[in-house]
């Protein structure tokens, strides 16, 4: 028999959500790129938020345009934007302007689970894309 | 924010108050949009706790807050002003900049702090705050 594992939902409790997070994603068209604002873990820095941009060409710019593509096929629209609102609550706004909230304890929590896995890989990627940017430029 | 809002401001408030969070506040004639993020808001239930459970309502993952007598109003005015001087424009794809405003601005993972940076981020700008 399988044993069950607790997930907080509470949001005074512990976080649903743990950095990296993305705090904001856009698509910059005018220049290729994804510009991301980052949650950073501690280890990478105490900062609340590290900005990154990664060119849409590059690996990790095509790693978050395909998690971005799987993201709108899983909230059904065409994804323009993300926000994060706090903790595990998050905004999604598509081409044409229209919205969708993604929040805790959230109806379907199979959805909100499976956008927090995209998430948290959008965000990792993004995170790593800021270490190799800062190892290049370690004067920031 | 050390003179009581007029009328129009208070009109002007309440029009900002429509926008939802994500949604454009203000377009600057640059082609910039200052944008409202309302984790960084202040909220009512801060006003009734303290110690750890205020950090934690601060801190990076629930976001850094501003101080009630920043208005939306308010956030749009000085957002637009520090802008002009930071020379970003619509070809500006990121970046950002932290001021010393030398007074209180707001808290962040439980901490009075008075530095506020402002992020730019395809054309998007939104600020928070940060320890000194």
């Amino acid at each position: 028999m399988s044993d069950v594992i607790p997930i907080d939902l509470d949001p005074d409790g512990g976080h649903i959500v743990e950095p990296p997070i993305v705090d904001a994603l856009q698509y910059d068209r005018a220049h290729n790129a994804w510009v991301v604002t980052l949650i950073p873990e501690d280890s990478v820095s105490r900062r609340e938020k590290e900005l990154v941009t990664i060119p849409f060409t590059s690996e990790d710019g095509r790693r978050i345009t395909f998690q971005v593509a799987r993201l709108s096929q899983l909230l059904g629209l065409k994804l323009r934007e993300l926000i994060h609102r706090g903790d595990g609550d998050f905004v999604f706004i598509s081409d044409d302007g229209s919205r969708r909230e993604l929040a805790q304890p959230h109806g379907r929590l199979d959805l909100s689970m499976r956008a927090y896995v995209l998430l948290a890989d959008i965000a990792m990627t993004a995170q790593i894309a800021f270490g190799s940017q800062q190892a290049i430029a370690p004067t920031r | 924010m050390s003179q009581p809002p007029n009328q129009k401001d208070i009109s002007a408030e309440e029009t900002l108050r429509r926008a939802m969070d994500g949604d454009v506040l203000h377009r600057l004639p640059s082609g910039l949009m200052i944008i409202r993020r309302m984790k960084h808001e202040w909220l009512d239930q801060l006003d009734e706790i303290s110690g750890d459970a205020f950090a934690r309502k601060t801190d990076k993952v629930r976001g850094s807050k501003f101080l009630r007598d920043w208005t939306l109003f308010e956030y749009v005015r000085w957002i637009a002003g520090e802008v002009e001087g930071l020379g970003w424009d619509a070809n500006t794809s990121a970046g950002e900049a932290t001021l010393n405003l030398g007074r209180n601005v707001g808290y962040s993972k439980g901490k009075m702090v008075q530095c506020v940076c402002i992020v730019i981020s395809s054309r998007c700008i939104h600020a928070y705050l940060v320890p000194e």
